[in-house]
């Protein structure tokens, strides 16, 4: 049988220079991410204990996945309770991103101050900044209502969100409309808190967009108003679907949520290694599941101005 | 290159709608900016101050003494204060520089080579964004531990290269702003792929890996505890501070000025990217 050389196509010719892009951090991810992730799967499987070289395994088979379903009183209950929780504040907090950023991407004074303004929550929530003793009782306090309790700002503390929701309900609004909207007011601090990166995001898409877009649509009449919808949105929307995608995961992987301080607590407070790696296989599989039906959503809405 | 100057207002803006705007980013610009404004109040007033209760916002007799205090505290440990901000700095800046480099030359290759196992490789690394950090403490540590990496600066520096939301956001963002018409261009005209990677991809994704450049120096700076590192004089600035901040009670001046010299970098470095940001508008190489 001869031999014959393949003669590769331009295209395949090329691809060989992404592998040689993509090594570095393939190779990085695969030995310190993706090694790690595929062990704590075989522990999921296994009693954890400590030994000689670190830790012994010994297979226990689906007893971790079965203590997490059907022994631990809190886990199924509080994965549900976060999930609706979560599904309620994204589109809240990707509304008002979008509106913010539209707005800091205007011409004006003061503009870089204000973008900062609003990166602060980002800052302030970690590290040092956060255990921070004072401050940080001054923010659970803003977070906790919607008026600030404290001295000089009791001024604020005079607004009360029963009126409003009376007055809703006296224009004869459905209820879960209500109930949702009163729960955002109140939630208000840590839905603007949580849109520092959203909003980031969203700066840097609009800054993508040719002005001259927007000149043409101006010189043949369009609105402002007319030109978000028609132009904006769709130029941005591989943005919203990235920032749909990033708030979602970043409420579900915020370390101080429900079930991230329950199997963290499971794993070391408790020491029960293996159960707390079943559970936390359980959770990614269902925020995998949510993200996937959201992005199947989303991709339909999604324009690209590439695509061909 | 000369700017096109765009005009400072269209046409379809009405001077009541600028106010309105303005009014309303300053009401939320405040409410944004209350916890900063009451750390750094905190960070001025005196002991007595920081005790009264129900507790004051603004300082009536600012002093100094709390800043003093920190530095005398970080004298009398037994490595010099210097020593913290190298390892903090080295830190943020080598694990930034890497990290944008490194996803921006993957995310160019997912998203405008066509390569087997492309798809692959993006979906894991999107997948690995939603596991839990938690359960994988123990088996990381054997791996830095494997590699050698315990007590250097590296075992902070090399996962911050491999981080996936990165490459995620990149790859987003070069799907969105490099069109392929402008590479084939490159190309015909002899370009090699490096240099079309450095003097046209990352230069049209400017506002991206400025973005990115926020969000990992912001990360490596205020890097939360890890296991990895045991020496004193390895430790970057913000665990020094926690340990300072550990010390309670009377500390809540010390912590509170340790609070706003943390939060003053961080914030520079946003001013200084943003501003860099608004220069790059209009220099879109595309005319169709």
């Amino acid at each position: 049988m001869k031999k014959e050389k393949r003669i590769r196509s331009l295209k395949e010719r090329n691809g060989r220079y992404g592998y040689f892009f993509v090594a570095p951090f393939a190779l990085g991810f695969i030995l310190i991410y993706l090694s790690v992730i595929a062990d704590s799967f075989i522990f999921s499987f296994n009693e954890v204990s400590m030994g000689q070289n670190g830790y012994e395994l010994s297979f226990a088979g689906l007893s971790g996945y079965r203590y997490a379903l059907f022994t631990d009183p809190d886990f199924v209950q509080d994965t549900v309770s976060l999930i609706g929780t979560l599904l309620l504040q994204s589109p809240a907090i990707i509304i008002f991103s979008l509106f913010i950023a539209v707005i800091l991407n205007q011409n004006m004074r003061g503009q870089g101050v204000f973008r900062a303004i609003f990166f602060l929550p980002v800052i302030m929530a970690t590290g040092v900044v956060l255990k921070a003793d004072m401050s940080n009782a001054m923010l659970e306090s803003m977070e906790g209502a919607s008026g600030i309790e404290t001295g000089a700002a009791a001024a604020a503390g005079g607004f009360d969100i029963s009126n409003i929701q009376s007055m809703l309900e006296g224009m004869y609004i459905n209820s879960d409309v209500v109930d949702y909207i009163v729960n955002l007011v109140n939630n208000i601090y840590s839905i603007v808190n949580y849109s520092g990166v959203q909003i980031i995001l969203f700066i840097s898409g609009l800054q993508g967009i040719s002005p001259s877009v927007y000149e043409a649509a101006n010189v043949e009449g369009a609105s402002g108003w007319d030109s978000f919808w028609k132009i904006t949105v769709p130029m941005i929307s591989p943005v919203i679907m990235v920032n749909v995608i990033y708030t979602v995961i970043d409420g579900f992987t915020r370390s101080n949520n429900t079930i991230m301080t329950l199997i963290d607590n499971i794993a070391f407070n408790r020491m029960n290694y293996g159960a707390s790696s079943a559970m936390a296989w359980l959770y990614f599989a269902v925020v995998i599941a949510i993200i996937a039906i959201i992005a199947l959503i989303c991709n339909r809405f999604v324009f690209y101005q590439e695509r061909d | 290159m000369k700017k096109f100057k765009l005009k400072k207002r269209r046409l379809n803006r009405s001077l009541g709608g600028d106010i309105c705007i303005n009014i309303f980013l300053l009401v939320f610009g405040c409410f944004m900016a209350l916890p900063m404004v009451y750390a750094i109040c905190t960070s001025f007033k005196p002991a007595d101050e920081l005790w009264v209760y129900p507790p004051r916002f603004f300082v009536s007799n600012p002093t100094l003494k709390n800043f003093k205090d920190l530095f005398n505290i970080l004298d009398a440990s037994t490595v010099p204060f210097s020593r913290y901000i190298c390892n903090t700095v080295f830190v943020s800046v080598v694990g930034t520089g890497g990290h944008v480099i490194l996803s921006s030359m993957c995310a160019y290759a997912l998203c405008k080579f066509k390569f087997h196992g492309r798809q692959v490789i993006f979906n894991l690394v999107v997948l690995s964004l939603m596991f839990n950090t938690t359960v994988t403490a123990i088996p990381n540590y054997i791996i830095m531990s494997k590699l050698g990496m315990i007590d250097t600066l590296w075992s902070l520096v090399i996962p911050a290269f491999g981080s996936s939301l990165g490459l995620y956001l990149m790859k987003q963002f070069m799907e969105q702003m490099v069109p392929d018409a402008i590479l084939e261009a490159a190309r015909i005209d002899g370009a090699g792929e490096f240099k079309i990677f450095f003097s046209i991809v990352m230069r049209l994704v400017i506002p991206a890996w400025l973005t990115l450049i926020i969000f990992s120096f912001q990360g490596l700076w205020n890097l939360a505890d890890t296991n990895f590192i045991y020496r004193e004089d390895l430790k970057p600035l913000n665990y020094a501070l926690n340990q300072i901040l550990s010390g309670g009670v009377t500390r809540v001046g010390a912590s509170s000025a340790a609070t706003v010299l943390m939060m003053i970098v961080p914030i520079i470095m946003f001013l200084l990217s943003q501003s860099q940001i608004v220069e790059t508008l209009a220099t879109s190489g595309m005319k169709d």
